[in-house]
C-alpha cells in the first residue's frame, strides 16, 4: 500500500474539498464551521502521529518520505490545528469569508507538507507558490480593508520578486548539472562547488525561502505584513509557514551545500544581517505585531547559524529550534488575539495591566518572552544552546559571539513588553478578560509544554536528532 | 549556429532589465509587469538549456512557470484591483504602510 | 538565417522590454510586454520547444496579458504622470547594479559551460506528445499540485474582486 505513505497529505486534500463543498452551499454557521475545522485539523495531527514512522519515496523517487519529514508534517498539523484553535472569533476578517480562511489555510497547510517531502526543484517551486498564493489571499481579507489590501499587495509583490529570483537560481543549477532531481544534483554538485556560477545559482534557489523565513534582503515584507495581516493569520505566517521555510532550507542545505567556503560565507553574513537588523528595528516598533515580525527575523538568524554548522548537531538544532518557534510565536500570539479580542491592532503598552486582566496569559506571556529572549529553564534556551553549540563545535566563534549580543539586545525589548503586561497601569479601567475554559487550558497546556521541555528536553532532542541523522 | 551563450546572454539581459524595472518603476502594475519579465527570461533560459542538454525537463518547468504565472496573474490582478477602488492609487509610493 | 532571426527576435525582445520598464502608462507597457512575449515565442521555435512557444502566446500573449488589460481598461487608471522614481541617484545606482548583474552572471555562466554540442536530431523534441508524456509520467505530482494552485487561486481572486466597500468597515 504505496498510498499510505501519502495518507497526510490526501488527509488535508480532502479536509479542503470539504470547505469548498461548504463554501458553495453558501449558508454561514460560525460556530459549527469552526467545529468542523477544529475537528479536522485535530484528526490530522492524529493522521500525521500515525504515519511518523513511515519511510518511503513516492513518484519516481521525486517525493521522499522519511523521519525528518514526518516529524516536520506532524509539527506543520499542529500548527494548523493550533492556529484553527484561536479562529473561534475571527473578529478581524469578515463574516462573510470564513468559509474561505479555512477553505485556504487547508490547502496552505498541504502546500507545506508537500515542501518538505519533495526532492525535485520543481515539486518544490510549485509547492511554495500554493502555499504563498493562499497566504497572499489570506493577508488581503482583513476586515479593515485598507490594511489589508496594502499588506497583500507588498506580500505579493516581495513574495513574486522573490520567486523569480528562486527560478534563476533553479535554472542555473539545471543548466550547470543537467538535472532538477535534488538527489541526482547532491551527487553531482560537490565536484562543482567551487565554481562561482553554482554557489550563486544554489543562494538564488534558496532566496524563495529567505523570503518565507523573512531572512535578511528579502525580510522587508514581514513588518507591515504582521501589521496589516487579521491576528489569527499573522500568527499562521509566523509559525506554519516558518516552521515549512526551516524544514526546505535544512534539507536542501544537508543534501546540498558539500563543504564549500564561498556558502558558509554567504549564509553566515545573512544570518548576522538579519538578527542585527531585526533586533535593532524591533527595539523601535510600538505595535506589538511589528516588533513581534521583526524579533522573527532575528530568530531566522539564529536558525541560520544552526543550518550553516553543516553537521548534524546544527541540522538537530535547527529542527528543535522550530519546534521551539513553533510553541513560543503561538503563545504570544494567543495572548496578542485574546488581548485585542476586538481584531484591531495593539500597542505595546495595550498590553498595560494583563497581570490583574487576567493573571493566566500575563504568565503565558511572560514563559514565552523569556522563551524568546532565550533564558534558562524554557524550550528557547535548550534551542539556542543546540544551535551555539553546533556552531562552536565547527569553529564558528565570532558568529556565536555576535549572537550572543544580539540575545542581549533582544532582552531589552522583550522585557518592555513584560513591563507594559505587569508593571504598567492602564489609562482607562479595563475589565477582566472572559477566557473560555478551553482557551485556559491551551494556555496552561503551552505553558507547561514551553517549560517541560526547557527542563527535559530529552525526547524532543532524541527525536531531533534522529530526523537529522536521517539527512546525512 | 546560435550558440548557447547567444541565449543566455540574452535572457540575462533580460531578466535584469526586468529586475531594474522592479526597483524604479512605482506603478504597481507594471512593476508586477516586469516581474512578469523575470519571468520570461528564466523561461527562455529554461528552454535554451533544455535544447542544448538534450532534455525536456526544462520544458515541462516552463509550462509549470505559465501554470502558475496564470493563478499568479488573477490572485495579483484581484489585489491591485481592490487596492484601486479602495485608494484610487495604484502607485506604491501612496501606500501609507510601507513607510517604517 | 537561424542567426539572423536569432538577432531580429532578440533585439526586439530587448527593444520592448526597454520599452516597458520606462513607460509611464499601464497600457503602453502591457503591449510592449505582449510584444516582448511575441519574440520570445519566436525564440521558442527556434530552439525546438514548439508546445511551449504555442503556449507562449496562448497563455502568456493571450490569456494573462488580455486579463492584464482588461484590469486597465476597467480600472480607468488616471495616475499622476512624470515621476519615474524616487531618485535619480537610487535609479542610477540600481540600474548600474542591474547592468553589473548581466555580466557577472552571464560570464560566470561562461566559465561551467564552455562549448556544449548541439542537441542531436534523434526525436521529435519539444512537441505536445513529447511532453506530455513527461508530464502524466514523471511530473504528475507537480502536475496535481497546480490544479490545486489553480482552485486556491480562483477562489481568492473571486472573493477578492466581489468584497464591497460598503462591508469593509474597520
Amino acid at each position: 500500500m504505496k498510498w499510505m505513505l501519502f495518507s497526510p497529505e490526501i488527509f488535508y486534500l480532502l479536509a479542503a474539498l470539504c470547505f469548498l463543498l461548504l463554501s458553495m452551499t453558501g449558508r454561514l454557521h460560525r460556530r459549527r464551521d469552526h467545529h468542523i475545522a477544529l475537528a479536522l485539523a485535530v484528526a490530522g495531527v492524529a493522521v500525521c502521529v500515525a504515519s511518523l514512522q513511515l519511510e518511503g519515496s513516492l513518484f519516481s523517487e521525486t517525493y521522499k518520505i522519511d523521519l525528518f519529514s514526518q516529524v516536520f508534517k506532524l509539527l506543520l498539523s499542529v500548527g494548523l490545528a493550533l492556529v484553527v484553535g484561536i479562529c473561534s472569533e475571527l473578529r478581524g476578517i469578515q463574516e462573510r469569508y470564513e468559509h474561505e480562511v479555512y477553505l485556504l489555510l487547508f490547502p496552505c497547510t498541504l502546500a507545506t507538507m508537500l515542501l518538505v517531502s519533495s526532492i525535485h526543484w520543481l515539486g518544490v517551486y510549485v509547492s511554495l507558490e500554493l502555499s504563498s498564493y493562499s497566504l497572499y489571499i489570506l493577508v488581503a481579507l482583513r476586515k479593515d480593508w485598507t490594511q489589508g489590501i496594502e499588506a497583500g499587495l507588498k506580500y505579493f509583490l516581495v513574495g513574486v520578486f522573490a520567486s523569480a529570483m528562486m527560478l534563476f537560481g533553479m535554472v542555473i543549477l539545471y543548466g550547470t548539472t543537467g538535472t532538477l532531481d535534488v538527489k541526482q544534483l547532491a551527487q553531482i554538485l560537490p565536484g562543482l562547488m567551487s565554481h562561482a556560477a553554482v554557489v550563486v545559482g544554489l543562494l538564488l534557489a534558496l532566496s524563495g525561502f529567505f523570503f518565507k523565513l523573512a531572512v535578511f534582503p528579502f525580510h522587508f515584507w514581514a513588518a507591515d505584513v504582521y501589521q496589516g495581516a487579521a491576528h489569527q493569520i499573522a500568527a499562521y505566517i509566523a509559525t506554519v509557514s516558518k516552521v515549512a521555510a526551516i524544514a526546505v532550507l535544512v534539507r536542501m542545505v544537508a543534501m546540498l551545500g558539500g563543504s564549500s567556503d564561498y556558502f558558509v560565507h554567504v549564509l553566515a553574513v545573512l544570518s548576522v544581517v538579519s538578527m542585527t537588523v531585526g533586533n535593532l528595528a524591533a527595539i523601535a516598533q510600538k505595535d506589538l505585531k511589528r516588533l513581534l515580525a521583526y524579533s522573527t527575523v532575528a530568530h531566522a538568524g539564529y536558525v541560520l547559524i544552526g543550518i550553516l554548522s553543516m553537521n548534524p548537531g546544527g541540522y538537530a538544532g535547527a529542527i528543535f529550534y522550530a519546534m521551539a518557534i513553533l510553541v513560543m510565536k503561538f503563545t504570544v500570539f494567543l495572548v496578542l488575539v485574546k488581548v485585542a479580542w476586538d481584531g484591531t491592532n495593539l500597542e505595546v503598552d495595550g498590553l498595560a495591566g494583563l497581570h490583574r486582566r487576567s493573571p493566566l496569559l500575563a504568565m503565558a506571556l511572560m514563559v514565552a518572552l523569556f522563551s524568546l529572549a532565550g533564558l534558562p529553564p524554557t524550550v528557547g534556551f535548550t534551542g539556542k544552546f543546540l544551535i551555539f553549540t553546533a556552531a562552536m563545535e565547527r569553529g564558528h566563534f565570532a558568529l556565536v559571539l555576535i549572537a550572543m549580543i544580539n540575545v542581549v539586545i533582544s532582552l531589552y525589548y522583550y522585557l518592555l513588553m513584560l513591563r507594559a503586561a505587569y508593571l504598567l497601569e492602564p489609562q482607562e479601567q479595563c475589565s477582566p478578560l472572559s477566557l473560555s475554559a478551553p482557551i485556559k487550558l491551551l494556555a496552561g497546556a503551552l505553558v507547561v509544554v514551553m517549560v517541560a521541555a526547557g527542563i527535559f528536553p530529552r525526547y524532543l532532542m532524541d527525536l531531533a536528532r534522529n530526523a537529522a541523522q536521517g539527512l546525512m | 549556429m546560435v550558440t548557447l551563450n547567444s541565449y543566455l546572454t540574452l535572457s540575462a539581459v533580460l531578466f535584469s532589465i526586468g529586475a531594474v524595472g522592479v526597483f524604479t518603476q512605482r506603478n504597481a502594475l507594471i512593476m508586477y509587469m516586469c516581474i512578469e519579465l523575470m519571468l520570461n527570461a528564466v523561461n527562455l533560459t529554461f528552454i535554451a538549456f533544455s535544447r542544448y542538454l538534450n532534455d525536456l525537463g526544462g520544458h515541462v518547468f516552463v509550462f509549470m512557470i505559465m501554470t502558475v504565472a496564470a493563478a499568479e496573474a488573477a490572485v495579483g490582478l484581484a489585489i491591485i484591483m481592490a487596492l484601486f477602488r479602495n485608494k484610487e492609487t495604484v502607485n506604491v509610493d501612496e501606500i501609507n504602510l510601507s513607510k517604517g | 538565417m537561424q542567426l539572423l532571426m536569432f538577432y531580429i527576435l532578440g533585439f526586439g525582445a530587448v527593444l520592448s522590454a526597454l520599452l516597458l520598464v520606462t513607460s509611464k502608462k499601464p497600457v503602453n507597457a502591457a503591449m510592449s510586454l505582449i510584444a516582448t512575449m511575441f519574440c520570445l515565442a519566436g525564440l521558442y521555435v527556434l530552439l525546438d520547444a514548439h508546445l511551449v512557444a504555442v503556449l507562449q502566446i496562448l497563455v502568456y500573449a493571450g490569456a494573462v496579458m488580455v486579463l492584464f488589460l482588461f484590469v486597465i481598461m476597467l480600472l480607468n487608471i488616471q495616475e499622476k504622470e512624470g515621476r519615474l522614481a524616487g531618485s535619480t541617484i537610487a535609479l542610477q545606482f540600481v540600474s548600474i547594479l542591474g547592468v553589473g548583474m548581466v555580466f557577472v552572471i552571464a560570464a560566470s555562466l561562461v566559465k561551467v559551460r564552455g562549448a556544449l554540442p548541439t542537441g542531436g536530431e534523434l526525436f521529435p523534441f519539444g512537441t505536445t506528445k513529447a511532453v506530455g508524456s513527461m508530464l502524466f509520467t514523471e511530473y504528475l505530482l507537480p502536475f496535481e499540485i497546480a490544479s490545486m494552485l489553480l482552485l486556491a487561486a480562483i477562489v481568492g481572486a473571486v472573493i477578492l474582486a466581489k468584497r464591497r466597500i460598503s462591508d469593509a468597515k474597520p
